[in-house]
């Protein structure tokens, strides 16, 4: 196939992998040596313009189901959630480092023990049922705990603590105290996830749950929410971070057409948009200079999946021989997926963390090579010197349709006869978690946390994947005990190396999106976790358009 | 008359229990398990059998459906397993916004296909009436999506401009509802209007050809008059019945002009509940539906009476 032959589009653009890389970073970098000052006036000195306070942001959001940040998982309800809540700690946009956010200062006083101090002085929104009370240690404990309840329908984000926490602690009404059973190392990681704000009992016990009421410490207070239509926050004057925030009123308002988000983009309706269509972006640039059109990669790297198996269900050939799953890794050329699902916005993956989690991603020089050459000569090592016919089921609609489509021509190639059966997407699911297929091709999800690539794919008893490798299973264990960083890095790229030779699935590639930025929207940077959207220090410079 | 309409009425009552039987049943035989999707929700329970019994699908069907039924004669369609929402409020929200579209679309759908079909027959293979039919099949062969995606492209692109996408609730500000139903509800009466003017031109054709529009010529009568009156009216029963389908259809059946348009309606509503398994929204919004559809017949029944006084119910 010529595209194959082609560079990808971030390459032709002169954007190199290390670019893409470092995509959503330069707002956090060079920092470091300011002297400690408020959040926002830091970052606004950083771009060397005085922020102007009052004025509406209005943000593109997705489909949403409900905003309690406990229990729910689609991303947009995090833009809902972060101008409500904060976290103890938060990542930085790029995503490596944690910083404070409610905790003023926090330190691991052991191998099991994390000690957080409160800021002093934090104050819930003015509302009932809180009405501006202090925030204590009592409220962290109380989310963390809510979080991690092993209830049906209250789920989603227990795995990050239930079951590895032993106490949690307050001594006093600004200590919090954490200890793990053993030692744990994505703790860290978790308490900064963004899905990990502080809630106050008294609204949970008002409302029963968190999905229509979003009321917590954050930077604006919730004025209106209408699900699937809009959200709406005014400033929280009470906020405490100095000087923050800038904007009056933040609108997060759902387009979930991609084509409709992108004229009202044009329109002037919104003055950021996320998920821009990848062929608009060179007139959206064109038509105003002003307009920034950021790109970031995605967290949903792509992949083609071979049959799962456990102790239940034992692999049936051809996938039991491990050279047939090779010969498919070196069959499959992740550039042609980027170009023709993708136009070309793509980065190919490596293993199973996509490259802008350093330093947990393996480097490229990992990179299975494509060689249909030495894939057919697996084939014929492992018994099949004409192939073999395989089913390969896929989720419909999506870009994983056309992804189907070019395995199938790929590995065609090969002398492989894929049928691909494209199924609704409930069908699809259902199939998938039953781990009841031969090939599939899927989006995976990936996180701040690395063991989020790792434990819910290949782990034992993993959650959307199963893959019996025990060896494989004991290193994932493992590796959640290992607190020095370094150890763990390596860790980590043994099991994905581990995985490579293996080949369950080969690892195809993660989308770059398109952020648009308005000119007159000031002091943002676009996260490299796109769901970790916080607007307290953004200010909307009309002038500037 | 009274005695046929509570007749009809009272046949609601069968037909409602056999449509909540037919969804109920349907939904729980489609491929792709609720339990299933939920359980892929990063997790959405550890314990299978506890999920299962807090959505009441451990329950032998036989009592999930009766117990449905039984909330159902008391106004309780349930919640959603997704959003936890009674599906009864989420409808109540939504109907409006369908209902309101509904009828705009209807309204500019008559405004093209009445003017259009009425000249197109009178003036019977003049160059007007290839054009309003040429019009037509445009109509009928132009997707919706296809014209309402190349209209707020076209316009963001040449002239920076997008119908408002911010819902605005009509009893608000009417002026701002108006303004964004406008667009997406052109569109839709575009393409009803195709079939109602080539219904509007046959059948005016045909009834044209009638011995009583001869016989009104004949006595005198203005041709506008003739058209209008006596025409016209006697053409209308097929194209009622064509706007009554049209009617019911568009009600759950515009999710992609909610989607492009952001309108909080019916289709979009249905399609997720139907993408997602969620069985009582599903079974909510099926039960509206076809109470519409049985109404609305009924409604198009007592239109028939009203256009030719030879039908009698009773």
């Amino acid at each position: 196939m010529r595209t194959a032959q082609r560079k990808t589009r971030a390459q032709r653009q002169g954007l190199s992998r290390r670019d893409c890389l470092k995509a959503g970073v330069a707002g956090s970098l060079g920092l470091a040596g300011l002297p400690r000052l408020g959040a926002g006036t830091r970052e606004a000195m950083a771009q060397g313009s005085k922020p102007k306070t009052g004025g509406t942001l209005v943000v593109r959001s997705g489909p949403i189901r409900g905003i309690d940040p406990h229990f729910e998982t689609w991303g947009a309800t995090l833009q809902v959630v972060h101008q409500a809540y904060n976290g103890l700690v938060k990542f930085t946009p790029d995503g490596t480092t944690i910083v404070s956010d409610l905790a003023e200062r926090w330190q691991q006083t052991d191998d099991l023990t994390y000690v957080f101090q409160l800021r002093k002085g934090v104050r819930f929104h003015d509302v009932p049922p809180v009405k501006g009370r202090e925030l204590t240690s009592e409220d962290v404990k109380y989310s963390i705990e809510r979080q991690m309840t092993d209830q049906p329908g209250k789920f989603q984000h227990a795995y990050f603590f239930l079951g590895k926490l032993a106490s949690i602690d307050t001594p006093d009404k600004y200590t919090v105290v954490f200890k793990t059973q053993e030692p744990y190392a994505p703790f860290m990681n978790y308490i900064a996830n963004p899905w990990t704000v502080i809630v106050a009992r008294e609204v949970v016990e008002k409302y029963g749950d968190l999905q229509k009421h979003a009321i917590g410490t954050g930077p604006f207070i919730m004025k209106e929410y209408r699900r699937d239509q809009e959200a709406t926050f005014v400033k929280n004057p009470h906020y405490f971070k100095p000087g923050l925030p800038y904007l009056d009123e933040v609108r997060i308002q759902y387009v979930i057409d991609p084509a409709a988000a992108t004229a009202a983009f044009r329109g002037q309706q919104t003055d950021i948009s996320a998920g821009l269509e990848f062929a608009d972006v060179d007139s959206i640039k064109a038509s105003n200079p002003g307009i920034r059109v950021e790109q970031i990669l995605s967290m949903f790297p792509v992949v083609l999946r071979t049959q799962p198996y456990d102790e239940q269900r034992p692999l049936k050939p051809p996938f039991t021989d491990k050279k047939v799953r090779q010969a498919l890794q070196a069959a499959v050329k992740p550039e042609e997926y980027i170009h023709i699902s993708r136009g070309g916005w793509g980065v190919p993956m490596v293993g199973p963390i996509p490259p802008n989690r350093q330093p947990w991603a393996l480097p490229e020089t990992d990179r299975p090579e494509y060689n249909p050459q030495k894939a057919k000569q697996l084939l014929a090592e492992a018994g099949y010197p004409n192939g073999f016919e395989v089913e390969l089921i896929v989720g419909s609609p999506g870009d994983n349709v056309k992804n189907a489509q070019i395995v199938k021509d790929q590995l065609a190639k090969v002398g492989i006869t894929v049928n691909v059966k494209p199924m609704e997407m409930a069908q699809y699911y259902n199939k998938s978690y039953a781990f009841d297929y031969a090939l599939s091709v899927h989006t995976m999800l990936s996180g701040e946390e690395p063991e989020e690539s790792l434990r819910p794919y290949f782990g034992a008893n993993a959650t959307y994947y199963r893959w019996g490798n025990q060896e494989i299973h004991r290193l994932i264990d493992e590796q959640a005990k290992i607190l020095d960083q370094a150890k763990r890095v390596e860790m980590i790229h043994t099991i994905q190396r581990m995985l490579l030779e293996d080949a369950p699935q080969m690892f195809l590639y993660t989308s770059i999106y398109h952020v648009g930025v308005q000119p007159w929207v000031q002091n943002y940077t676009v996260p490299v976790n796109a769901y970790d959207q916080r607007y307290e220090a953004i200010w909307v410079d009309r002038k500037r358009s | 008359m009274a005695l046929y309409i509570l007749r009809r009425l009272l046949l609601l009552i069968p037909t409602l229990f056999l449509v909540t039987l037919l969804v109920f049943s349907i939904i729980r035989l489609l491929p792709g398990n609720i339990v299933v999707l939920m359980m892929s929700e990063q997790g959405y329970a550890s314990d299978r059998a506890k999920l299962e019994h807090m959505l009441g699908l451990d329950q032998p069907f036989y009592q999930q459906y009766l117990t449905y039924i039984g909330h159902v004669v008391q106004g309780d369609l349930g919640v959603s397993f997704w959003t936890k929402e009674p599906v009864l409020d989420e409808i109540v929200q939504r109907l409006p916004v369908s209902i309101e579209l509904a009828v705009l679309a209807m309204v500019f759908g008559l405004l093209i296909a009445l003017p259009t079909g009425i000249i197109a027959a009178v003036k019977q293979d003049s160059w007007l009436d290839y054009l309003f039919r040429t019009i037509a099949i445009g109509g009928l062969a132009v997707p919706g999506f296809w014209l309402a995606t190349i209209i707020i492209v076209a316009a963001s692109i040449w002239w920076k401009w997008v119908p408002p996408m911010r819902f605005t609730p009509l009893l608000r500000d009417p002026l701002a509802n108006l303004s964004q139903f406008l667009i997406p509800a052109i569109i839709l009466g575009f393409a009803l209007s195709a079939s109602l003017m080539r219904m509007t031109r046959s059948m005016m054709l045909e009834v044209l050809r009638e011995d009583f529009i001869r016989t009104a010529r004949a006595k005198g009568l203005r041709e506008s008059v003739v058209i209008v009156r006596h025409v016209l009216k006697n053409a209308m029963i097929p194209v009622v019945t064509i706007m009554g389908l049209q009617f019911s259809a568009l009600i759950g059946g515009t999710v992609i002009m909610e989607s492009i348009f952001v309108l909080p309606g019916m289709g979009r509503f249905l399609l997720d509940a139907i993408t997602w398994r969620d069985y009582p929204v599903i079974q909510g919004i099926n039960l509206f539906l076809a109470a519409g559809v049985v109404l609305l017949n009924l409604l198009i029944d007592l239109l028939y009476a009203f256009l030719d006084p030879r039908i009698r119910y009773g």
